[in-house]
């Protein structure tokens, strides 16, 4: 039976169980269990499909203290040998990972988006060289496996859910670390463009169009979001950049705005249904991967297709309308 | 303050291109360029060093002899002292190797501060950094978006993260490592026009693993506990385009399009 430890992700704690998928891609049929490391804060919010549960009474800051986290998991292993270790590829995790891997003394493939079983071997693959190329990684290190996922790459759909023990962990860790947390500062979030099924994108070509995007997210009831380029000259905020020191998104529609589509863009556009590009080279990589390619102005092709969708909508009567939205409450 | 800052050279991607219907990577103009995270540790150094100038500024980098002259440069600027670790030995190690032989000559230097980038634009995992806080015993913290330049001392430091749903301020007891992420703000200062050509050469030090004196079954591509056995074309994601313009025919097009999957 192999036994895999899976620490909670703390952004999205509901949706650590994804890394459930990755389990069953490393030992497919073969028989194994997975653990999972929460915490007392996130109790609301544990996910399904573990064995079991180790929940930790945390006090405060300690669940962002990847040094405590760490001594944990170490304290877990002692008693566990685990034959692998899952570590979420979020702020905090990776800041766990690298040090969990120093102290176990074993490789770290940080960030994967996919295994491939080849025989005997297990392949780990990431993005290697800017993204430009996809590695299939394996380690040379004895066990355990210590690897971080890329968030949002990987989803699980349960077969059979097993029944979840319930473990407290109460053994009082002393933390080496000095952090202190002086101030925390709530941002308003209005959405997740991880969560969006309609994103309008702008880059660097959008620039100008910038303020119009947000129209156009709203008639198309979706949202905006942007490439590096634009959080960069800190026209858009870091938080809704795609990309891969953005986010992965997989929304139904991408509509990408005067966005060049460097390897690095379209390595955050994971599973996107529909693809259309507005940019005025229609040799710009993204136009190889859209399904639509406006080749043109971003601004005038907003500004037109606003004016379709509105005429379109003033042709529906008002009582259409109202039946529509009543058909679909 | 005795700050040593972390650096990479990396091919300056900006640069790169890939064409999707040749399945092929666009390489031309490929320059080395300081990686952008990185100039923003640098270019806090410098405010610190503006605020209390006898502070003192080390750059440690890893890598070929060949970014030599953009050492030279940083020492320009000026910083005042440059190391590059640089030995055939040491090529292909993976991260856990890197941060041994990083870590290995961190411990023989004194410092308050060791700052670097959060990622680096070629490889983007951010393991190095913690590995070597990890490797020295001290605290570390990635993804900072600014450091409080008027409370850091030699012993503590404060600074903030800004999160998905929150910033948060942070004190961290000094020596520790700071990782900064990228800001748009970040600019270092130009050298001084007497400065431009100036022989810096006797600032860069160059260590060899014969100063370091490694095992050299723990460094490089042997002593690398991970390793690359295969390539996948990560492009392969053409799709059927219908292009069109924006003039009328175009618009109902794309109207017509969105209208039938159901997006307006």
């Amino acid at each position: 039976m192999k036994r895999i430890l899976i620490l909670q992700d703390t952004e999205l704690p509901k949706r650590s169980n994804d890394l459930l998928e990755v389990c069953n891609r490393i030992y497919g049929s073969e028989d194994h269990e997975a653990w999972l490391l929460a915490f007392s804060s996130d109790r609301e919010n544990l996910p399904e499909g573990f064995e079991r549960i180790i929940l930790v009474q945390d006090e405060g800051i300690l669940t962002e203290d990847a040094r405590y986290i760490c001594a944990i998991i170490m304290d877990l292993y002692s008693h566990h040998a685990f034959d692998t270790i899952l570590i979420p590829g979020t702020w905090l995790g990776r800041m766990v990972a690298p040090r969990l891997a120093k102290q176990l003394h074993v490789g770290l493939v940080a960030e994967i988006n996919d295994v491939q079983r080849n025989k005997d071997t297990l392949e780990f693959v990431r993005t290697a060289y800017s993204g430009n190329v996809l590695a299939g990684i394996t380690m040379t290190s004895n066990p355990p496996i210590i690897l971080s996922i890329k968030p949002g790459i990987f989803s699980w759909e349960p077969e059979s859910l097993p029944k979840t023990i319930i473990q407290h962990y109460d053994k009082k860790i002393t933390s080496p670390s000095s952090l202190t947390c002086l101030e925390r500062k709530q941002r308003p979030v209005s959405y997740d463009i991880r969560d969006s099924e309609v994103l309008v994108s702008g880059g660097g070509g959008a620039k100008r169009a910038y303020p119009l995007l947000e129209t156009l997210a709203e008639a198309l009831s979706g949202d905006v979001s942007a490439s590096r380029k634009l959080v960069d000259q800190g026209i858009a905020k870091r938080t809704i950049q795609v990309g891969q020191s953005g986010k992965i998104v997989s929304p139904r529609l991408y509509v990408a705005i005067g966005i060049d589509g460097a390897i690095q863009h379209v390595e955050g556009l994971h599973n996107v249904e529909t693809i259309l590009s507005v940019n005025t080279r229609p040799d710009a990589p993204i136009c190889s991967i859209s399904d639509v390619v406006v080749v043109g102005d971003a601004k005038i092709f907003i500004e037109k297709l606003l004016q379709k969708i509105a005429l379109e909508n003033e042709h529906t009567t008002p009582d259409q309308y109202t039946s529509d939205r009543g058909e679909r409450e | 303050m005795n700050i040593i800052c972390l650096v990479k050279f990396v091919p300056d991607i900006t640069g790169f291109g890939y064409d999707y219907e040749a399945s092929s990577m666009v390489r031309n103009h490929t320059r080395m360029v300081l990686n952008p995270d990185d100039v923003c540790a640098l270019s806090f150094a410098f405010k610190v060093k503006e605020r209390h100038p006898d502070s003192q500024i080390q750059v440690v980098s890893m890598g070929p002899t060949t970014v030599v002259p953009h050492m030279h440069d940083l020492l320009r600027i000026p910083v005042d002292k440059g190391t590059l670790i640089s030995d055939p030995l040491f090529a292909g190690s993976d991260t856990y190797a890197t941060s041994e032989v990083l870590g290995s000559y961190l411990k023989t230097q004194s410092f308050d501060c060791i700052l670097s980038g959060s990622r680096s634009l070629d490889g983007a995992t951010s393991q190095v950094p913690p590995q070597i806080a990890e490797i020295l015993s001290l605290d570390h913290m990635l993804d900072i978006s600014e450091i409080d330049v008027e409370k850091i001392s030699p012993t503590e430091a404060v600074f903030s993260v800004e999160g998905e749903r929150e910033t948060t301020t942070w004190s961290m007891q000094l020596p520790g490592v700071l990782s900064l992420g990228r800001s748009s703000t970040c600019k270092l200062p130009y050298p001084s026009y007497a400065d431009l050509q100036r022989d810096v050469s006797d600032k860069l030090t160059i260590l060899t693993n014969k100063e370091l004196g490694l095992d050299p079954s723990h460094v490089g591509l042997e002593g690398s506990l991970t390793k690359v056995v295969n390539t996948y074309d990560a492009n392969s994601r053409r799709r059927a385009k219908t292009v069109v313009e924006t003039n009328e025919e175009g618009i109902e097009f794309v109207f017509s399009y969105l209208k039938d999957r159901g997006f307006v």
